[in-house]
């Protein structure tokens, strides 16, 4: 189990960082890439995302894909060598997903598949992808969305950078790497923030990016023939990760009352009025009575 | 009764006098539903006796105040290890934090310190590790139990209702359409200010006794921040640009939110003046964003911020289940736009087919006349 001591104890112990990049210039990027079902979210008997069926890649990953490929390209431009190598963990029609990361830029791609992580939650996922990230040796920077289009979580990346004990940028507009850094823009609640971390570090990227140049028919061409390479659990050398969250319940929102629905003839902006002045005045009268407890 | 540690807001960065910030307030009565809340402070100072006893008063049984120099940002990993040791110490049950950015990082990185589950914008907790989560997107509400301390980020919410989770309100509560305000008796707290010993900081500061209402007894107590073991080098804030103060309300603390679309063509007047006019927050869809007629962070949906004020008035927005995903906790919806077909008339409690430069100056006349004739 190596590195992965200390999950009996219920404790998951902090990997030791990712290889220290190993030549100055050249880039090797993991971007952590997710299928998601094409149109409306189902849930399984088992209540987790329905996947069957049509998936494609998550449209928020085209971003950090985007952001990867232009990061390689100057890499390349100086002269130094680049590499982008999507990582994903799913089903075997995952594999489609990969096939549009490769489209978009990826220079490989490693498709970690195995029938028990069939139930995984996002901590037994980030377990799996840090792992998968591990076996690439001397990666530089991981790249992940901000958050997937299905069950959107938002937690996975965080929990990679953990378990690879290396720095995380969340919710990147803008990616650059100086020397040994990653620097990155960050629209923050109350401010505007330029974050830098140390190489190997994890960034999000968000859709406020710049989004996906679309591929031309050489590159969809030149994307038939890299390699995706096939992993499972064994290959990685783990064992199923533990799943600790488990959904109980599922009860369908009640549907909205029908609404009132009428055409402005001129007083519409007066019933509107009348709505928020009611509301105004719960408010008030809310905070009021807090105010005294 | 265990307890539930509750990370708030930097109440010092605010200021002295500002009141606590609605989301503080939910995060604080929906603690209180399933243990003790113990509400975690971290900032550049310890809190003040004014903060604690708001803080108090909203339902927190004990404060923690934990000082730090330095971006919140470059000591998310010291904020885990304080949560982390504080469970450990405390045999807490529960951590609750905010479901923005910040607290959904702290809240990944604490799942994977203390070996359990997390659950992303929960609507309520649970007494046995349990917490509801809306997933608009699939039109459900799931009870989702966690092995181990339950950790949660919580959606945002009117601050003053906890929100109505399936199956833990009575009938009769729930049918007089009042909210349920879940307000625990306020309680002596006891402060504890234990410091955030970041790499630069080797001489621990001195701790400031705060002094409460008379007569409570103070304990405090300095805890030492576990350093995180074999942390590399993390990230630092080379800038930090505030934005101007709109004077509006937080998106996330605005008990009305006025939203602008594409149909406002680029002219955001009517739903500004709106908002002033209210008190509300203003904010956007993804096509008004990415127009640049907004900030990133007013976008409301799906990749965006979850609002659930208790107004939301949807203004030239089509209701593209993206956007639709990001304010169905409103509790009243209101939706205007000129297209009749328009997706959002479905979700809307209240619909007007109309012209938003017509439509909204009369609203904000009529509330006007109102304010100036109840002179």
């Amino acid at each position: 189990m190596g590195d992965w001591e200390g999950w009996e104890t219920g404790r998951w112990a902090v990997l030791r960082p990712i290889a220290e990049p190993a030549h100055s210039g050249a880039v090797r990027i993991a971007v952590l890439v997710k299928q998601v079902p094409d149109g409306e979210l189902r849930l399984t008997p088992g209540r987790t995302v329905d996947r069957d069926g049509d998936g494609v890649l998550s449209p928020l990953d085209e971003f950090p894909l985007q952001a990867a490929r232009t990061l390689a390209a100057q890499a390349r431009d100086r002269g130094d060598q680049a590499e982008v190598i999507a990582v994903t963990m799913g089903p075997p029609d995952a594999v489609d997903a990969l096939r549009s990361a490769l489209q978009l830029g990826a220079d490989r791609a490693v498709h970690v598949c195995d029938e028990r992580l069939a139930a995984a939650d996002a901590g037994s996922t980030a377990q799996v992808l840090a792992a998968a990230v591990r076996s690439l040796a001397a990666v530089d920077l991981v790249l992940a969305g901000a958050a997937s289009a299905d069950a959107g979580t938002g937690l996975v990346p965080s929990q990679v950078a953990a378990l690879l004990g290396i720095p995380a940028l969340v919710g990147a507009t803008k990616v650059t790497v100086h020397d040994d850094e990653v620097r990155a823009r960050i629209d923050d609640e109350d401010a505007e923030l330029l974050m830098a971390a140390p190489l190997p570090a994890l960034v999000t990227v968000t859709d406020h990016a710049n989004p996906a140049q679309y591929p031309t028919l050489r590159e969809v061409r030149a994307a038939r023939t890299r390699p995706v390479l096939e992993m499972d659990l064994d290959d990685l050398g783990i064992a199923p990760p533990p799943v600790r969250t488990r959904v109980e319940q599922v009860v369908a929102d009640p549907p909205r009352p029908q609404g009132r629905l009428i055409h402005d003839d001129g007083t519409a902006g007066l019933v509107l009025a009348g709505l928020l002045r009611t509301a105004l005045r719960t408010a008030t009268a809310t905070a009021m009575a807090g105010n005294h407890r | 009764m265990s307890d539930v540690l509750v990370l708030v807001d930097d109440l010092t960065a605010a200021g002295p006098g500002t009141p606590l910030p609605a989301r503080t307030l939910h995060l604080l009565a929906t603690a209180a539903v399933v243990g003790r809340p113990v509400a975690v402070h971290v900032g550049e100072a310890p809190l003040g006796p004014t903060a604690v006893s708001a803080l108090a008063a909203a339902g927190a049984a004990a404060v923690i105040s934990a000082t730090a120099a330095g971006d919140p940002w470059e000591r998310a990993d010291a904020v885990t290890a304080l949560l982390a040791g504080l469970v450990d110490e405390r045999d807490a049950v529960a951590v609750l934090v905010g479901a923005h950015r910040y607290g959904t990082d702290v809240a990944a990185r604490l799942g994977v310190a203390l070996g359990t589950g997390v659950v992303t914008d929960a609507v309520a907790l649970e007494p046995d590790r349990r917490a509801h989560k809306a997933v608009p997107a699939a039109g459900v509400t799931t009870t989702v139990r966690v092995d181990g301390v339950l950790v949660a980020t919580l959606a945002s919410g009117p601050a003053t209702s906890a929100p109505v989770p399936p199956g833990t309100v009575e009938p009769s509560e729930a049918e007089d359409g009042e909210p349920t305000a879940v307000v625990p008796e306020a309680v002596v707290p006891e402060v504890v200010v234990p410091q955030v010993v970041g790499p630069e900081t080797a001489a621990p500061r001195a701790v400031v006794p705060q002094t409460v209402a008379p007569g409570a007894a103070v304990p405090h107590d300095v805890v030492e921040l576990p350093t995180p073991a074999g942390a590399p080098a993390g990230p630092r804030v080379l800038e930090r640009t505030p934005r101007p103060r709109t004077g509006r309300p937080r998106l996330t603390d605005a008990d009305i939110v006025v939203a602008a679309g594409r149909g406002l063509a680029g002219d955001l007047t009517p739903v500004t003046a709106l908002a002033d006019a209210v008190g509300a927050a203003v904010a956007g869809s993804r096509a008004a964003v990415d127009a640049g007629w907004l900030p990133h962070e007013a976008q409301v949906g799906q990749t965006g911020t979850t609002v659930s004020p208790a107004v939301y008035v949807a203004v030239g927005i089509s209701g593209a289940v993206q956007h639709v995903a990001g304010m169905s906790g409103a509790r009243t919806v209101v939706a205007v736009n000129s297209d009749p077909q328009a997706p959002i008339f479905q979700v809307a409690d209240l619909g007007i087919v109309g012209d938003a430069f017509v439509v909204l100056p009369q609203v904000v006349a009529a509330l006007r006349e109102q304010k100036e004739s109840s002179r």
